[in-house]
């Protein structure tokens, strides 16, 4: 019986720990990480070119390109406090104007209309800051970015570099009374971390109850 | 003691409040500087030969005393040497120029390659490479050995015949199925 109970619980480890690794390497391959204890932004995952570069999926783009990114904005703050995020675009760094205004980007919040949809180098509806939502631990949201690069893109352009920046700021408030329970993340790791846990907690609970009753029956 | 515990719960109160009203909002800010780049096609014509005792190609020299009904190794390939995958087209030209002071019409015809229609195709001029040719890659080469006819008389002694190759690439990537299909090629 022990033997069975230990392989039970062994297992449930290893499914634990194997759902907890899949779900990390299909999370979304650009970051933006608000650190509470830091109180500074984490900006994943950088490149050659530049460490808070979050444009990964957009090197090296050819004419008639259409590529897309997803960059997820999180809270990582401990709990007792929620967080808004802000985001605004303080457009093409100087130089690299001419390359940008050659393609479109689009960037879309889920579920809203575009917050930006303009030739690259612009900053249309990221010139003010744009609030993009309030975040309690462990909530994340995505922003999803398309650049189309147009055929007529020409040589002149080849090997170019475009630099854009975006700055992002963060209100911390505390928690009140009145706030709802924290909403579901969306983050599917620490979903599924807890689906697992709370899993393999209660099967423990089933284990020791009955272990309970079988000492209680042999008296 | 009831006055003081009244009096503590007050100000524990007093401070709450106070400490309430002091929450001040944390706020801070930091930048992404986000780089787009763009990609480049870039290709490199290699002409090599056989040495005539054999071995490995090495680069192509020009090749004098050649006698009508010989075969002299060339051969052509182009290297992507970009960071992007390509399609590639030549273009041959064959110029046979007489020797100072001799008269005629000369007949570049009597010049000719052994073209790899495998891998080739012509159309208009161009041979045009039969796949995309990735970053890094060389193609099969468009021919290997020029023969000069055996029909070459003496109106072609001392003569020089030159065969210049131009190659071109244009994007893979957004442009067509096939090099044949494909748009954008560059200017000569």
């Amino acid at each position: 019986m022990k033997k069975t109970v230990k392989r039970i619980v062994s297992l449930l480890l290893g499914l634990t720990s194997a759902v907890c690794l899949t779900a990390s390497g299909m999370a979304a391959d650009a970051s933006v990480t608000y650190d509470g204890n830091a109180r500074e932004f984490i900006f994943a995952p950088g490149s050659d070119e530049s460490p808070t570069d979050l444009f990964d999926n957009f090197k090296g783009v050819m004419p008639g390109d259409s590529l897309t990114q997803t960059v997820t904005v999180k809270n990582n703050a401990e709990n007792g406090v929620k967080v808004k995020i802000y985001l605004r675009s303080k457009g093409a760094q100087e130089g690299s104007e001419e390359f940008l205004s050659q393609m479109n980007l689009t960037v879309n919040a889920q579920g809203d209309s575009p917050l930006f949809s303009a030739p690259a180098d612009e900053t249309d509806g990221l010139s003010d800051w744009v609030c993009l939502g309030t975040f309690y631990s462990g909530a994340s949201t995505d922003l999803n970015l398309t650049l189309d690069v147009p055929e007529t893109m020409g040589n002149d352009f080849q090997d170019a570099i475009g630099r854009l920046n975006w700055e992002f700021k963060v209100e911390e408030l505390p928690i009140e009374p009145t706030d709802p329970k924290p909403p579901q993340t969306g983050d599917i790791s620490l979903g599924l971390f807890a689906g697992a846990a709370v899993l393999s907690l209660g099967l423990m609970a089933v284990l020791l109850l009955k272990k309970r009753g079988q000492n209680t029956i042999s008296r | 003691m009831k006055r003081k515990l009244l009096a503590g719960a007050l100000m524990a109160i007093c401070l709450s409040v106070a400490a309430y009203g002091t929450v001040a909002y944390f706020t801070a800010e930091d930048t992404a500087q986000n780089v787009i780049t763009a990609g480049n096609i870039q290709i490199s014509l290699e002409e090599t030969a056989i040495p005539s005792d054999g071995g490995d190609p090495v680069p192509f020299e020009d090749v004098t005393g050649v006698m009508p009904g010989a075969e002299v190794s060339k051969i052509v390939q182009v290297e992507n040497t970009g960071d992007n995958t390509a399609f590639v087209r030549i273009r041959l030209e064959k110029e046979i120029l007489l020797a100072d002071g001799v008269e005629g019409e000369p007949d570049a015809g009597l010049v000719t390659m052994d073209i790899n229609t495998q891998h080739w195709t012509e159309q208009e001029g161009y041979y045009y490479y039969n796949k995309p040719l990735a970053a890094g890659e060389t193609t099969e080469p468009l021919f290997t050995a020029v023969s000069f006819s055996k029909d070459m008389g003496d109106l072609y002694q001392n003569s020089q015949a030159a065969i210049t190759a131009y190659a071109g690439a244009t994007q893979a990537d957004n442009n067509g199925e096939s090099a044949l299909q494909a748009a954008g090629w560059p200017a000569e």
